[in-house]
């Protein structure tokens, strides 16, 4: 299988991006947001819920971070807005054989230190990524990177594996400058150097982070000349500074809040479906959960549509699969759904000898949207009879008491950030992947590893989404998790601002951005 | 006197390592993994005991525990698990901050609290008494956090006169008027006591013979308000001042969340969240000192205040 793909011009990919845009701003367009004839303004303030971690892109994975760096360093695939890997700081590709990779890196690139950009440093950063101890499981399917010229990369894969290119879009697997990395690495952190849109300028803990357009990318310059990202931790807090013009973006805006920014002419708000599964992970090893017919039960007795029109005000769609629609290998809209029955429910629990109800827990993490939709799933299972105590812990505490299956009932969520399937299945199923890797419910199958690893080790999606549509089919059979939604992301924006462009996985790039007066 | 200091700076000491002990080995004994929150869910067994390894978390709690307070004395107050800098840095990085609207709001509950708590100590049971002190009752019960957003409301959003959150350090100008909101909605507690306090400690003292012969000797009102009233009202003030200053430091926390303060109470909270234990170790044991600090503080400023004290401390 040897193809060569594409030599599409990356300026033509952003273009693109540029043009969809738009689409998904379902802000008011009512009178006087025309931004025609109004002055570019020069500075963008973006509002962010919690402070960046790490500057490094292979430390800093979660993504307070990576909304700063993303626009600091550059990958070498890209992702556009309908999920097709297109070139970045590769600008072609071709695979050898099932395991070898080559790349071919674009001779205009250079740091923002004004060094050139080369095979060198690229090989470097991937193995620093396949080494790092923090974001190692997003590229530890290959075995190393090595320079085969001044402009060619090749990347050796320990097996054929599923997401080999999509999960090179990645963030974590950015690329750094070999030079300034190994013989300054403080000062590497302190003051961070990539070929992205944006050089860094400043970060005060706790207080903000300032950016530089890059005169010098290697793409169209950045429509924005500085870029202030500030820390405001409440979410009401975060609407109010929207409202008051001191910012002009605001992630995660919180889901009661949309109605507000929709009913004023002057603020807009972007939606867009994420690559989010919320779902709750039951443990097949608890002695009660341990039969079939009482997770079936569960997942009967769900409404989800109920919650997603209450708790979420519509921001979500039902899910079908642990696997989100718009990433590689996602089974199929014609899949199953779990629908509410409660007689059916009923039944269930009753054969398996509890006719006259249950008491099982239901754990979660704090957060208000979260834990009020575990009260309308502890209000929906008491029809069936199961009567559910709700504990709550900080997210830590959470994470622990779940990785050593304490809990009954786990309400979790899981971002499918490579963009594959692979990355929702073999972490939350695989009989491997039990407790703190992701599988939280304790499962295993030897028959859902094997379709599990089936489109794992395979190149061709075709062959993947087949697997997973087996997969499925067990799983909705012997229910280790209740799919419940996909989240819809929100970013709240000023009218004065446009093109902004939705990353799903909410690593969203502000090179496109402009912002008026 | 200098004895007397010198035991007290001694007395810290011990404070410190109880204070030290007991947050440690509560964090240590608290749910949560360091090395998972540091790595996240999917880094491989042994990188996490290879970094657990590095950090000492595999040795024993006192072993630990041990080993922190030996760095600290050395001065090393170690790295932070969440971000790798450097914890003293950030501490006194954010502490300013801290410090910054603490100074403001005590300074406001002083401006304000005394002469309120005068006015309705000299007036008692008129309506202004009456008004002040359901007032105060009202300071006191307020939490600072929905304080903090009714003001935010007002003058943020409807109003449009202040900033909404945030510390502006670009001028001094911008710095104050970011200051502002902060500064009232922390204040309300501490100026509620002080007047509260200030009146009561007033009408002990309104009674007193001295205060009629004071008046008999002809002086002002004025003159006999403050210096024979208030100077000798002044030593509950003074306490309950210097309490709730230390409070104001280590207590911000809600404030610097809702205002989106970059302070040292944020930092804990933080902190404790994704079980940085090195930096919620370096805040805590700075607030601590900072805390003693201004006790001893306040007990000095007793002697200046009250020459039986001062008797007292020279024998010490």
């Amino acid at each position: 299988m040897k193809r060569i793909l594409c030599t599409l011009l990356a300026a033509l990919m952003l273009l693109s991006l540029v043009a969809c845009g738009g689409n998904n701003s379902t802000g008011n367009s009512g009178g006087g947001t025309s931004n025609e004839g109004r002055e570019l303004d020069d500075e963008l303030v973006v509002a962010v819920a919690s402070d960046m971690t790490s500057m490094d892109p292979h430390v800093g994975k979660e993504i307070s971070a990576v909304v700063v760096t993303n626009n600091i360093f550059a990958t070498l695939l890209a992702k556009d807005e309908d999920g097709n890997i297109v070139p970045y700081v590769a600008e072609s590709w071709e695979e050898v054989d099932d395991t070898t990779i080559d790349f071919k890196i674009r001779e205009d690139i250079t740091f923002h230190d004004g060094t050139p950009c080369t095979a060198e440093d690229v090989a470097y950063s991937l193995n620093r990524a396949i080494n790092s101890a923090y974001v190692a499981y997003i590229i530890d399917y290959a075995e190393n990177a090595e320079v085969i010229d001044e402009y060619t990369v090749r990347l050796n894969l320990k097996a054929p594996f599923l997401g080999a290119l999509v999960n090179l879009t990645v963030p974590f697997t950015a690329i750094v400058p070999k030079d300034l990395v190994e013989s300054d690495p403080d000062g590497f952190l302190a003051h961070p150097i990539g070929c992205g849109p944006y050089e860094f300028v400043e970060w005060k803990n706790g207080d903000y982070c300032k950016l530089k357009a890059y005169d010098g990318y290697f793409l169209d310059k950045a429509k924005v000349e500085n870029i202030t990202f500030r820390i405001i931790p409440e979410a009401a807090q975060r609407t109010i500074a929207l409202e008051n013009g001191e910012v002009d973006l605001i992630y995660d805006l919180a889901v009661n809040d949309i109605s507000i920014l929709e009913s004023n002419p002057d603020l807009q708000v972007y939606q867009n479906e994420s690559v989010t599964t919320w779902y709750l992970a039951l443990n097949t090893q608890d002695p009660i959960l341990s039969d079939v017919r009482v997770r079936q039960a569960i997942a009967k007795a769900i409404n989800v549509q109920e919650i997603i029109d209450s708790v979420l005000y519509g921001a979500g769609t039902p899910a079908n699969s642990l696997i989100p629609p718009s990433v590689i290998g996602y089974p199929g809209e014609d899949m199953p759904y779990f629908e509410q029955d409660i007689e059916g429910a009923k039944e269930l629990l009753a054969e398996a000898g509890y006719p006259d109800g249950l008491t099982l827990d239901l754990a979660v993490a704090e957060d208000v949207t979260r834990v009020a939709v575990c009260t309308m799933l502890q209000d929906q299972l008491k029809d069936i009879g199961i009567t559910v105590t709700l504990t709550t812990c900080d997210y830590s505490t959470y994470t622990f008491r779940a990785n050593e299956g304490e809990f009954q009932m786990m309400f979790f969520f899981w971002i499918c950030a490579a963009g594959h399937g692979d990355y929702q299945m073999y972490s939350l199923i695989h009989s491997s992947q039990q407790g703190a890797a992701g599988n939280r419910s304790f499962y295993a199958n030897d028959e859902a590893d094997q379709y599990i690893m089936n489109a794992r080790q395979t190149m061709d999606e075709e062959v993947a989404r087949e697997n997973y549509r087996q997969l499925e089919a067990i799983l909705d059979e012997e229910v280790p998790t209740v799919e419940l939604l996909y989240t819809t992301l929100n970013v709240g924006a000023t009218s004065k601002v446009e093109n902004f462009i939705m990353d799903r996985a909410g690593y969203h790039n502000l090179e496109t951005v402009v912002v008026y007066k | 006197m200098w004895r007397y200091i010198l035991k007290r700076l001694l007395m810290i000491i011990p404070v410190l390592v109880g204070v030290t002990f007991v947050v440690y080995m509560i964090l240590s004994v608290a749910h949560g993994d360091p090395v998972q929150t540091i790595l996240g869910d999917k880094a491989t067994e042994e990188a996490q005991e290879q970094l657990r390894a590095e950090l000492g978390l595999d040795r024993p709690l006192i072993v630990q525990y041990g080993n922190y307070i030996w760095d600290a004395l050395h001065g090393d107050f170690g790295t932070s698990y969440k971000n790798q800098v450097d914890v003293m840095d950030q501490v006194l990085d954010r502490f300013p901050n801290t410090l910054l609207i603490a100074a403001g709001a005590i300074l406001l509950s002083l401006v304000l609290g005394i002469p309120v708590g005068i006015i309705s100590a000299k007036k008692q049971y008129s309506f202004i008494d009456n008004a002040s002190m359901v007032g105060a009752l009202f300071g006191v019960s307020m939490p600072a956090f929905w304080m903090g957003l009714l003001l935010v409301i007002v003058f943020s959003l409807k109003l449009r006169l202040l900033p909404s959150s945030g510390m502006n350090s670009e001028s001094l100008g911008l710095l104050l008027k970011s200051m502002i909101l902060p500064v009232i909605a922390l204040s309300t507690y501490s100026l509620a006591m002080i007047a509260r306090m200030t009146r009561s400690s007033m009408l002990e003292v309104i009674r007193q013979d001295y205060i009629s012969t004071a008046r008999s000797k002809g002086i002002t009102e004025g003159q006999v308000t403050v210096r024979h009233m208030l100077r000798n009202a002044l030593i509950p003030i003074i306490t309950a001042v210097g309490l709730q200053f230390g409070t104001l430091v280590g207590g911000s926390i809600m404030t610097e969340t809702v205002f989106s303060w970059p302070g040292i109470g944020r930092l804990i909270v933080e902190s404790i969240k994704s079980r940085d234990i090195p930096m919620v170790m370096g805040s805590v044991i700075f607030l601590c000192v900072i805390f003693s600090m201004v006790n001893l503080l306040v007990d000095l400023l007793y002697a200046f205040v009250d020459p039986q004290i001062k008797s007292q401390y020279k024998g010490k």
